[in-house]
């Protein structure tokens, strides 16, 4: 097995390899809550409404999904017909994400949108041994490319999150409904 | 059709057990690519009651589909052409040996995530043939229409993360990355349990001319490292990274 501190571009066959550098906070913003709700109904208009679920609701929710509910509080987008989008967050193992359910007035799923995605610790790399790794590094490669395209690495857990806060969200709906 | 400016809208969405991203510059073809990898995963989902592979796995006697077919050949041409580095059946990715058990329950994980970004890549390709952006799932990205591109890597282990920059060009646009803070996630969704031979906290990048292969070949070599990826000769490069980012190796088959 071979090791080397690499701080300069390395070029390896057919791909390039720059430095290491430490990872400053990373977040994608997708789109936002209107363009969410537009993308998963494309045909409907919209409007915004905040909902409190009673605490007999918050236990009803918590029974029949299985899952935790958070805060009581209910953002939510609302199409005459009482097709919803609700606006959620959810946390994942080290990641913050804030999400968009489309649930059509029967009760279905219609679509899920990720709207923003916060890694949430990247600013709390600070410790000394740390910091002595990157003693001479230099910055980041100076070549990019006019499109800013970036890889994401894994969010298993993140996604498994989002799907468990959709599940949430159907029974809610259930809850709710009565009140639209 | 030319197009003089290009206009790039990026979708994430939940599937195939983590985060897909699509990022195009063709939005009609959000809903298609998203379409195409909810059915290999309606296809290829271990605990789906209902999935052709979990039918499969219960003996019930079913046409295969072609997807399933192609998956299965590759999985058991490579599984034979990496000494079981790679392996679909899921005893073996446990660490038993399969004469021994007898059981031949399989589990596409090692190569489905990949094939769904290259199905959604080429349906792109084949309705927009001028199509450009990436298909990612999980930490394996294909990009397309363009002649080169740049992703970061994120190595290390949560919450000590490190970045690199990686550029790939020409045929290998294919990115497939197997961490260990991947690896902590994935959890009871995959079947892996067996350890793999580098240090603690190491990352494996693939980069390959598709990505089912470089999705693959993480499991290479990470279960049998250099020597048996060498077998895969002029298809693919792995890096393999420790927990710091520093380079351990840079292995082309």
């Amino acid at each position: 097995m071979r090791k080397s501190d690499i701080f300069n571009i390395l070029a390896l066959g057919p791909v390039v390899l720059g430095p290491v550098a430490a990872q400053t906070a990373h977040a994608e913003i997708y789109m936002s809550e209107e363009q969410a709700a537009k993308s998963i109904f494309p045909n409907l208009q919209f409007e915004k409404k905040q909902f409190q679920l009673k605490p007999d609701d918050v236990n009803l929710v918590e029974k029949t999904s299985g899952e935790t509910v958070r805060s009581p509080q209910l953002k939510v987008y609302k199409a005459p017909n009482n097709d919803l989008v609700f606006i959620d967050q959810v946390l994942g193992k080290h990641e913050f994400i804030t999400y968009a359910v489309g649930i059509e007035s029967d009760g279905t799923v219609r679509g899920v949108e990720i709207l923003e995605y916060r890694e949430t610790y990247g600013s709390q790399v600070r410790g000394e041994d740390f910091k002595k790794q990157f003693v001479g590094k230099t910055k980041l490669s100076p070549l990019k490319l006019d499109k800013d395209i970036k890889g994401l690495s894994g969010a298993t857990l993140s996604s498994a999150h989002v799907t468990a806060g959709v599940r949430r969200l159907l029974h809610t709906y259930d809850q709710i409904k009565a009140q639209l | 059709m030319t197009k003089s400016k290009r206009n790039f809208s990026t979708r994430c969405r939940p599937g195939l057990g983590t985060l897909i991203r699509v990022q195009v510059d063709n939005e009609e073809l959000i809903e298609p690519l998203y379409a195409r990898i909810a059915a290999i995963e309606a296809l290829f989902n271990f605990h789906d009651p209902s999935s052709e592979l979990r039918r499969y796995n219960d003996n019930t006697l079913i046409p295969l589909s072609d997807e399933f077919q192609k998956l299965m050949s590759v999985a058991l041409e490579l599984r034979q052409l990496s000494h079981g580095a790679f392996t679909p059946y899921v005893m073996e990715q446990k660490g038993q040996h399969l004469a021994d058990i007898g059981s031949a329950v399989v589990d596409f994980g090692g190569l489905a995530k990949g094939f769904a970004v290259d199905e959604a890549v080429s349906l792109a390709l084949a309705l927009d043939p001028e199509a450009q952006g990436f298909v990612e799932a999980g930490g394996d990205i294909r990009y397309f229409g363009q002649a080169e591109a740049t992703i970061q890597l994120r190595l290390g282990v949560p919450p000590q993360i490190m970045t690199r920059e990686l550029r790939v060009a020409g045929d290998f646009m294919s990115v497939a990355t197997s961490s260990p803070g991947m690896a902590a996630e994935f959890g009871e969704t995959s079947t892996q349990l067996r350890e793999g031979i580098w240090p603690k906290g190491s990352s494996i990048t693939v980069v390959a001319k598709n990505c089912m292969l470089a999705d693959a070949l993480t499991k290479v070599m990470l279960f049998g490292g250099a020597k048996e990826f060498a077998a895969f000769r002029g298809e693919a490069q792995a890096l393999v990274f420790d927990a710091e980012g520093q380079l351990l190796e840079s292995g082309m088959s």
